[in-house]
């Protein structure tokens, strides 16, 4: 049965026959004949009547409220309910044709439904009848009458009415299938109709909560939470209607908002529905007062839920005191929140689908705190090391995050964490000790690393001097356990160790300490550069004063350029074709006798320099470090001083040049400078020497009668009679001395082993031959005393007989005078005796 | 790049033989390092090693070469023991030796004392090229060294031992006595050291595995 077919039904037997009672106007009889048409009755009398009537050609049809009453007022219909639902879903043709029941009639529609709800909705009811009830209801509600309030006003009631929440629901089902609730008309007192959207407003309060947002908002947080798991709930049907003026009732009334928290939060135990407008509901100033609230409470696990479903629109100074209050959440009960489902289904979201820059900075304390190796709880170290290894160090390059701090932006630096966040400074050393052993691997050790790097120079200042020596050893510990660790960590962290490294050992003089930073190159390449850029800034630095511990190292590491064939030590390069002259000056201004030191570093250069020109022919990088060495020798040579050159060296530097083989044969600047060094020092030795024993003759004379034989003596007298005839000077004394402790004497030369007496022997030997010392000269007494001590010291010696044989073949050969003859000749006859 | 072991070269790894068998059980002597470097173990034995001689990089480890090279390590100290014994009777050597109390000083005095003339040039200088060998070797495990240096350290190394000693014998005697200067006379014990064996052992077992590496000395 249609719609038309029930409503003719209807219409005959219980309207028509009133219909025909009633009288009419010919205005208001065209529209009875206008809704007779439309529900297709027009076989009977009222009908038949009104069209003879010809006035009704002219006049426009009325639908008054008394036409309107006779077509919709049918209490008594209402008695039976099925009667009474057919009889309200047979209105629809006419509704839908604008021909709106007047009120009276549309509140005892309204009574009967309130009553009859039930019966309505259950399956008594067909589905047709059901979708033509609410079909009108609709067409009242966006009608431009009074009944669309009426009826609304009836529809909120129920829907708001959760003592039955089976007719409730069965409404705001129906309500958001039909889209009956979207805008409503508003009769005023001056019967101007104004429409009003369905919003949650002042005019909404006015209409249908008697002007009282407290009511409203009480009914909406109390239906919150009802509903069914999976189906459609008030809150669907009011979600379009929030609006910024609820939004500033929460900003008024916290209190409010502390009920919408929870309601919140019930709802989503009970239903498992987000709430998310609610939630991120917001004023006209982009205010959110809900989650504003959020972030002044102490949390619990709903908040948690809650704020994971937060707007990702709201401005970030409302969402900081969320953040801290959450890190809150987390810190109290010795953290046992961490094991809740609330953080493990949610709160891990809050920080893994974040960035660094919304998240407050105390994250860094509490992770540091949570991780810690020695407090930290294991299962809750590798969740923490992962979000916030993420959040604080990927991306970041080799930067420190911008972080949220005081509501604002705030870029970290590391001078800031250092003190004032970690504020290790009293017990540094135990701190650091404590990360030492989780190696670089670990991401809070990384997030040390980039802390310490950030702060650069600052360091200096921030640790004292013992600090900063630990600091270098977590760091070396650091460096090396990148070893044990990926590629790409090693790549990102080990080149902000080193350049850490190099700022924290800039103080010469720790070469130990400066070679450990300078390994760290064979850990990756990604640092070689840097750190053989630090050890030749602490080997080369031109800016420092030299010293003998830092030529010598230019010297050693010659062995690790040179079998490395440059591979290693490369600043050598540097060093030996830049620093010859600056280390001859160095040398040149030393006080100190360096020809010992001189002649062993020469020994050792040019023994590599030997081994390159062996190579040179197989290999060129061999001939390229002779070179340099050459290049170096020539500096070095060209400015140092003669002095400082002893004689050995300067004999081997000559022979070595002469070597053809290995030497220096080709090199024009070389060879001139070593042979002027020679001649130079060959020159001066002589000189030398005597002003050595003019110097000991003033300063020895004095004391000699008490003197006994000792080494200073020996040389004095060794060096008289080896010079005194080039001199002019002839110690008288000192040769006295020896012939009267010839004892003494004798057995001082009997423990040398230096090859003194031959030397002496040698020497006194001369005198004898000596003219000017003969008998009768003014050196005489010079003479005499050679001689006693010549017998003295060859006679009994197997050297006497071979001496004796000598000086009788220069008697007999006739050159020397008489009165030298007869002194030979005497020396002779003693020997033998 | 690394390079095949010639005949000559093999020669030269030799010095170290029995020394890095004693450090390394496994070693497998025909190849440059010695260690297997798939084998984790190995490289792992390798670092602890290398740790042991405080060698954390190739910076480390050409700083010891020069010190072993040097005679810094061993010979300096012997020598001076040495010279100072030299000038003792049995008497007087007899008096320094009960007056020492440590029983590894006595043992190192013993031992100087027997070689105080025969190893006057020598001094152990053979020991410490078998190591300056062997710790080439275990740098070349992490890297830290080439063998082209090696072969060029290698040479010069091989010119040293074998102008100072004319045997294997006697080189490897000289290593011995260094081994035990070093580390006392005491068998080592196996407990604590697991898996290593003491040098007499090594020794042997080379001398019946190689029997032919070890006849020609050749120069």
């Amino acid at each position: 049965m249609n719609t038309t077919q029930q409503m003719s039904a209807i219409f005959i037997k219980n309207i028509v026959p009133k219909l025909e009672k009633a009288s009419f106007s010919d205005a208001e009889l065209k529209a009875v004949i206008q809704i007779l048409e439309l529900i297709n009755v027009t076989e009977n009398n009222v009908y038949k009547k009104s069209l003879s009537n010809s006035n009704l050609k002219e006049v426009q049809a009325d639908f008054s409220s008394k036409v309107s009453q006779q077509i919709y007022f049918h209490p008594e219909l209402y008695k039976d309910e099925a009667a009474g639902i057919e009889l309200v879903a047979s209105w629809l043709p006419l509704i839908e044709n604008g021909f709106y029941p007047n009120e009276k009639s549309v509140l005892k529609l309204l009574d009967f439904l309130y009553f009859n709800l039930t019966y309505f909705q259950s399956s008594t009811t067909s589905e047709v009848i059901k979708a033509q009830i609410f079909q009108i209801l609709k067409i009242l509600v966006q009608s431009k009458s009074q009944a669309s309030l009426t009826v609304a006003r009836f529809l909120l009631e129920r829907i708001f009415d959760i003592r039955d929440v089976l007719n409730s629901d069965f409404l705001i089902q129906n309500c958001i299938k039909y889209d009956i609730l979207n805008s409503y008309t508003v009769v005023n007192q001056d019967q101007t109709i104004s429409t009003h959207p369905f919003q949650i407003d002042d005019n909404f309060i006015l209409y249908f909560f008697e002007n009282d947002w407290h009511h409203f908002i009480t009914s909406l947080h109390q239906i919150l939470p009802v509903g069914r798991i999976g189906s459609l709930t008030a809150y669907d049907l009011m979600g379009p209607w929030f609006s910024n003026e609820l939004a500033l009732f929460y900003q008024n009334n916290t209190e409010s908002c502390l009920y919408a928290i929870n309601a919140l939060k019930e709802r989503l135990i009970f239903t498992e529905a987000k709430s998310v407008e609610l939630l991120n509901i917001k004023t006209s100033d982009n205010f959110y007062p809900l989650v504003h609230f959020i972030g002044n409470k102490v949390w619990d696990a709903g908040d948690v839920l809650l704020f994971n479903n937060r707007d990702k629109n709201i401005p970030q100074n409302q969402l900081d005191y969320c953040y801290l209050k959450f890190l809150d959440w987390l810190l109290i009960d010795g953290g046992s929140n961490f094991n809740t489902e609330a953080f493990k289904n949610h709160g891990i979201k809050i920080l893994s689908e974040n960035t660094a820059e919304a998240l407050p900075l105390q994250c860094i304390p509490f992770w540091f705190n949570k991780c810690h190796p020695k407090a930290g709880q294991r299962h809750q170290i590798e969740v923490y090391n992962t979000l916030f290894g993420n959040l604080l160090l990927e991306n970041q390059t080799d930067r420190l995050p911008t972080m949220r701090f005081q509501n604002e932006a705030f870029q970290v630096t590391g001078a800031f964490l250092i003190n004032d966040v970690f504020q290790t400074s009293e017990i540094f050393k135990s701190w650091l000790q404590d990360f030492i052993k989780l190696g670089i691997i670990s991401p809070l050790n990384q997030f040390l690393v980039r802390t310490f790097h950030d702060a650069q120079e600052e360091l200096l200042n921030l640790y004292n001097a013992e600090q900063q020596e630990f600091l270098q050893l977590y760091l070396l510990e650091m460096a090396h356990s990148a070893r044990d660790t990926s590629d790409e960590i090693t790549k990102q962290n080990l080149p902000l160790i080193v350049k850490s490294l190099s700022i924290l050992c800039f103080d010469p003089g720790n070469f130990t300490r400066v070679n450990e930073i300078w390994g760290l190159k064979n850990i990756d390449n990604c640092v070689k550069k840097s750190c053989n850029d630090f050890a030749k800034s602490h080997y080369i630095n031109e800016n420092r004063p030299l010293n003998l511990n830092i030529i010598q190292a230019w010297f050693n590491y010659l062995g690790d350029f040179y079998y490395s064939s440059k591979k290693e030590a490369i600043w050598i390069a540097d060093a030996f074709s830049t620093q010859g002259v600056r280390a001859a000056q160095y040398f040149n201004a030393h006080d100190e006798n360096v020809s010992f030191f001189i002649d062993r570093a020469i020994n050792h250069i040019t023994s590599f320099h030997k081994k390159c020109k062996h190579r040179e022919a197989e290999n060129q990088i061999a001939g390229e470090i002779a070179a340099l060495i050459e290049l170096f020798l020539s500096d070095f040579l060209g400015a140092l001083n003669a002095e400082n050159l002893n004689t050995n060296t300067l004999q081997f530097l000559k022979k070595y040049s002469q070597n053809d083989t290995s030497s220096f044969v080709h090199q024009t600047r070389l060879l001139p400078i070593i042979d002027k060094l020679y001649q130079h020092h060959f020159k001066d030795v002589l000189k030398e020497e005597t002003n050595v024993f003019i110097k000991h003759h003033i300063t020895t004379t004095v004391a000699i009668e008490t003197a006994s034989i000792n080494p200073e003596y020996v040389d004095i007298l060794l060096q008289n009679l080896e010079n005194y005839s080039a001199e002019g000077i002839c110690d008288t004394k000192i040769l006295e001395v020896f012939n009267r402790d010839i004892v003494a004497f004798k057995s001082f030369l009997k423990q040398d082993d230096t090859g003194i007496e031959t030397r002496f022997t040698q020497a006194l030997y001369m005198t004898l031959l000596d003219v000017n010392l003969a008998p009768g000269t003014t050196l005489e007494n010079y003479g005499t005393l050679s001689k006693s001590l010549f017998v003295h010291l060859v006679k009994g010696t197997k050297m006497a007989g071979s001496y004796a044989m000598g000086l009788k073949a220069m008697i007999k050969s006739g050159v020397y005078p008489e009165n030298v003859a007869t002194v030979l000749s005497q020396v002779v006859e003693d020997l033998k005796s | 790049m690394t390079q095949e072991i010639t005949a000559k070269i093999q020669d030269q790894l030799n010095l170290s033989a029995l020394i890095l068998k004693k450090n390394h059980k496994h070693a497998d002597l025909t190849t440059w390092s010695g260690f297997d470097l798939n084998d984790d173990m190995q490289v792992k034995q390798a670092k602890r090693l290398l740790k042991l001689f405080g060698i954390k990089s190739g910076l480390h480890l050409r700083n010891s070469l020069q010190r072993y090279e040097s005679g810094q390590m061993v010979s300096q100290s012997f020598e001076k023991l040495a010279s100072e014994l030299r000038n003792d009777t049995t008497t007087t050597f007899d008096a320094k030796y009960n007056a020492e109390q440590n029983p590894r000083s006595k043992n190192i005095y013993k031992l100087v004392w027997k070689y105080r003339f025969i190893l006057k040039t020598q001094k152990l200088i053979g020991y410490e090229m078998a190591v300056y060998i062997m710790q080439m070797r275990l740098g070349h495990v992490l890297g830290f060294i080439e063998t082209d240096e090696m072969l060029l350290r290698l040479e010069e190394a091989n010119d040293t031992v074998k102008t100072s000693f004319s045997s294997w014998g006697e080189f490897h005697r000289n290593v011995c006595l260094g081994d035990e200067y070093i580390l006392g006379t005491t068998e080592q014990d196996n407990s604590t050291f697991p898996g290593s064996g003491t040098l007499w052992e090594c020794y042997q077992r080379l001398n019946i595995q190689q029997a032919d590496w070890f006849k020609e000395w050749k120069k």
